[in-house]
């Protein structure tokens, strides 16, 4: 080759330069440098020995380069034989600085080659920038990377921070919302008062209503706190002592709310207060809560009864006033040391521990009577209620009881029980006299009876004496005659007998009928009606008062049959009275009986002029009657048996020219004539 | 064939290059790549030169997008005529193997069908990565096949850009590259390769190594 190179091998060198820096590895290089340092006469092969390695791959080589002491050191050195016998020549890749490693090539013809060997050199010094290129890449993108990691890190730690600070301001954000808490700043060089949004919130002020200093603060504090709270904000500024403090506010709809204010007051290097920074939240609650909680504990203290909690080993722990004066405790004594047994006696202690506690750790709550023990010794008689009280967890907590002092109640409850067994005296003795009244009625209507009884009978007895007087006379005058034969004699005497049976049969039938019945009895009604008549019709005909009957027929009921006669012929009586004390001539008795809605019932009508207004209230009662000779006891004692013994009624008015009685009885006292045997009154 | 001498612009130089410069493109930035090729077919569109582009390591829609991303805007009707994105592969081989004559003979229908059509030329630009996929056969004779090529373009001035990965060839097939294309692009610089052989000499010595496989 020509000392001087040519253009053609410089194009050679500018394009291998140029191609290995866009190989990507030694191995490329390597393939690379062999394929274009092969046309260089006398080169077998070449290789290229980097960072201890050699490309392409050789044992051998790899040793002899290992091995060489000096390679690299020199400009090129024939440092021996490969294993073909080839000539081994190495020229060192090294910049000023760096060495980098060895380009090895393996001559078989070593004079042919050594005019290329400067050609070689360049190709070696152009792998050499190529590799220092890499290198300083590389150093540039180590840089890079390190400077991008460090970049990353310091960003992700600014990110960090700036997250952490954003969520540090969204926590305080959320947490003086949740908790209703504003933020304050103070100006005080400028006056200028910075609220945050909670701040206006509490105030209930709209921020463009706000002025944002001082003054515009102390006008929204309540006139009443004031001059305390800016006297209190002086305190603060002077040092005197913090500022804490509590003052109202009114708002725009006339509310007041409780804020609790604190702050801290900040100095300039000159020790001048500059700016004074705090928080404002809402303690209406917790204020109207306490007033709420000194009211109940005003009206647990004022009031009468004992009022006491203790916990579940029965130590007092609250007791009120009255409480610890029903004990004899004084008013400041502490609790300290006392308990639910030194609040009563022996008894009322276990009545609490066995009875009460068990109960109320069952159901929730204890009533009963119980007792007090004063210190004096004496009990007082109380109405206790005891609770229990559980934690959330529904463990009981605690136990509380209310006594009320029943000292007064016992003393009324005693004098009522004298006065309801003096009262149930006084009404036994008033059940008797009215017992023996109605004895005495009882026996005055039997008597009454009894002399209705005989004036019938006496009536009755009227027409058998006249024909027994007829018959003694006929006797007297046919022994005058001397006509008393003894068949004519035997004849009277058989009529006398009969008369005399006669009348013997109409006592017996008045004593029968006025017997009192002892049970209830079916009977036919109309028949009744018709057997009493005949008791009466002897007098009614001496009296020219006449009889009608319209009865209707079968009609049965079950009752007392001589009582209802009884009734019936009172009202005959009296209608009788009626009539004659009219001195009426065409007196007359209607007795009517028909079915009305399934109840009998029965009017008695008379045409006597009827009753005066007056009379009527008072007809049914006992002792009353207009009569001179009445005992007022007939109507009385009609009512009592119609109504008391038979379940009916008994009443009356005045119809056209008279009165009428009417007695109903009851559908269930009527029955059917086929369900029963009838019961006809003897007569 | 006859045609007159014409100068094109490749792109990377204000200097004009003959119209049938046959070039490789030896690289490892992608980024650096696809913008002087994207201002290289441009240049061609501009030039009134039928535009062919074959692809391999995306495909034609994933290229066309990342042309228009780097403004190569195409027209829609110049997209249809004028430029054309097509599979390296199946612009190479016939089926699953490259026969060199073949595609030869394509290289020179092109050609002459974009004169027909009325363009001033052709210029193309193959990703040649496609040698390296399993599968193909013939791959052992692409350095023929661009030495050939060499040949052709005397007769059908075709501007080619043949562009070579230096991260995936090993180097010394790329020297073979070196050794195929008179031109080279390389590192941001056109320049003629003083290892460039004519195709009669390459072919008389050349032995295809089996790099690929």
């Amino acid at each position: 080759m020509d000392s001087t190179i040519r253009a053609d091998v410089l194009g050679k060198l500018l394009l291998i330069h140029e191609t290995l820096g866009v190989l990507p590895d030694y191995s490329t290089i390597a393939d690379f440098l062999q394929r274009a340092l092969g046309e260089i006469p006398g080169v077998l092969h070449m290789h290229l020995y980097v960072e201890g390695v050699v490309f392409p791959s050789s044992q051998t080589l790899e040793e002899i380069c290992t091995e060489s002491k000096t390679a690299g050191d020199t400009s090129s050195e024939n440092i021996g034989r490969g294993g073909d016998n080839s000539h081994i020549v190495t020229i060192p890749l090294q910049s000023a600085c760096q060495k980098y490693g060895k380009l090895v090539l393996c001559l078989y013809d070593k004079e042919a080659f050594s005019p290329y060997l400067a050609f070689v050199q360049n190709i070696a010094n152009a792998l050499v920038a190529t590799l220092e290129t890499r290198e300083h890449i590389r150093h540039l993108d180590e840089s890079k990377i390190g400077l991008e990691a460090k970049i990353a890190e310091s960003t992700a730690a600014l990110n960090e921070s700036k997250e952490s600070l954003r969520r540090s301001e969204e926590r305080l954000q959320l947490a003086t919302q949740a908790g209703g808490i504003g933020i304050w700043d103070h100006d005080l060089v400028n006056d200028v008062l910075i609220w945050d949004d909670s701040m206006f919130a509490l105030y209930g002020i709209e921020r463009k209503d706000f002025t944002c200093t001082y003054a515009a603060w102390q006008a929204l504090v309540h006139p009443e706190d004031r001059s305390r709270g800016s006297q209190e904000v002086q305190d603060a500024l002077l040092g005197i002592r913090p500022f804490n403090t509590e003052f109202r506010v009114s708002l725009a709809n006339g509310d007041i709310r409780h804020i609790k204010a604190k702050g801290q007051v900040f100095r300039d290097g000159q020790g001048k207060v500059t700016r004074i920074v705090g928080v404002n939240w809402d303690i209406t609650e917790r204020i109207l809560a306490e007033k709420e909680h000194d009211r109940l504990l005003s009206i647990i203290e004022d009031a009468p009864d004992f009022i006491a909690t203790a916990d579940m080993q029965a130590h007092l722990k609250f007791l009120n006033l009255a409480g610890a004066k029903l004990v004899g405790l004084p008013e400041k004594a502490g609790l300290s040391g006392l308990e639910i047994k030194d609040m009563h006696p022996v008894w009322g202690t276990r009545k609490v521990m066995e009875e009460g506690i068990p109960t109320v750790l069952s159901q929730g709550y204890w009533q009963g009577e119980n007792a007090l023990l004063n210190r004096d010794g004496h009990e007082i008689p109380v109405s206790q209620l005891l609770l229990v009280h559980r934690d959330a967890s529904g463990n009981p907590e605690f136990l509380s009881t209310i006594m009320r002092d029943i000292t007064t109640s016992k003393q009324i409850e005693a004098a009522l029980k004298n006065l309801n067994e003096a009262l149930e005296h006084r009404v036994w003795e008033e059940t008797e006299k009215n017992r023996q009244k109605d004895a005495i009625l009882i026996q005055q209507s039997r008597l009454a009876a009894m002399g209705e009884m005989i004036g019938n009978i006496a009536h009755q007895w009227r027409q058998p004496l006249n024909a027994l007087g007829l018959i003694l006379a006929n006797i007297k005058d046919a022994a005058y005659y001397k006509e008393l034969t003894p068949e004519y004699l035997e004849s009277l005497v058989r009529d006398g007998e009969r008369l005399i049976q006669k009348m013997s049969t109409t006592i017996d039938d008045f004593r029968n009928f006025f017997r009192p019945q002892k049970r209830q009895e079916p009977f036919n009604l109309g028949s009744a009606i018709k057997e009493a008549l005949s008791l009466v019709d002897a007098r009614f005909r001496n009296n020219n008062i006449e009889f009608k009957l319209e009865l209707e027929e079968d009609i049965l009921i079950v009752g007392f049959a001589n009582e209802f006669s009884q009734v019936l012929i009172n009202l005959l009586n009296n209608a009788q009275d009626a009539i004659l004390s009219r001195h009426s001539p065409n007196g007359s008795v209607t007795v009517r009986l028909c079915r009305d809605a399934l109840r009998a019932v029965v009017t008695v009508t008379d045409n006597g002029g009827g009753i005066p207004p007056a009379v009527m209230e008072k007809m049914f009662e006992p002792y009353f009657s207009t009569k001179k000779m009445g005992t007022g006891i007939g109507l009385y004692m009609s009512k009592m048996i119609i109504e008391k013994s038979m379940r009916g009624t008994l009443s009356v008015r005045n119809v056209d020219g008279g009165t009428e009685f009417t007695l109903s009885l009851p559908s269930d006292n009527v029955i059917h004539p086929e369900h029963s045997h009838v019961h006809n009154s003897s007569s | 064939m006859t045609h007159t001498e014409r100068f094109v612009s490749m792109g990377i130089t204000d200097e004009q290059f003959p119209a049938g410069t046959h070039m490789c493109y030896i690289y490892k930035d992608d980024q650096e790549r696809k913008e002087f090729i994207a201002k290289y077919l441009w240049l061609g569109l501009q030039g009134h030169e039928k535009v062919n582009y074959f692809v391999d390591v995306i495909s034609p829609e994933e290229m066309r997008a990342q042309l228009k991303e780097l403004g190569l805007n195409l027209p829609v009707e110049m997209d249809a005529h004028d430029f054309s994105i097509s599979r390296a592969l199946e612009v190479y081989c016939t089926g699953s193997k490259f026969v060199p004559e073949d595609t030869l003979q394509k290289l020179r229908s092109m050609y002459a069908l974009s004169i027909d059509e009325g363009y001033s030329g052709t210029r193309i630009s193959g990703e040649m990565s496609w040698v390296l996929r399993e599968g193909v056969e013939g791959t052992d004779r692409l350095m023929e096949y661009e030495s050939l090529v060499n040949t052709v373009l005397l007769d059908y001035p075709v501007t080619a850009i043949c562009q070579y990965d230096a991260r995936r060839f090993n180097g010394s097939t790329l020297f073979d590259v070196l050794n195929v294309h008179p031109m080279m692009i390389i590192r941001g610089q056109v320049v003629r390769n003083p290892y460039y052989v004519v195709s009669e000499k390459f072919l008389a010595n050349y032995v295809a190594p089996r790099f690929w496989s």
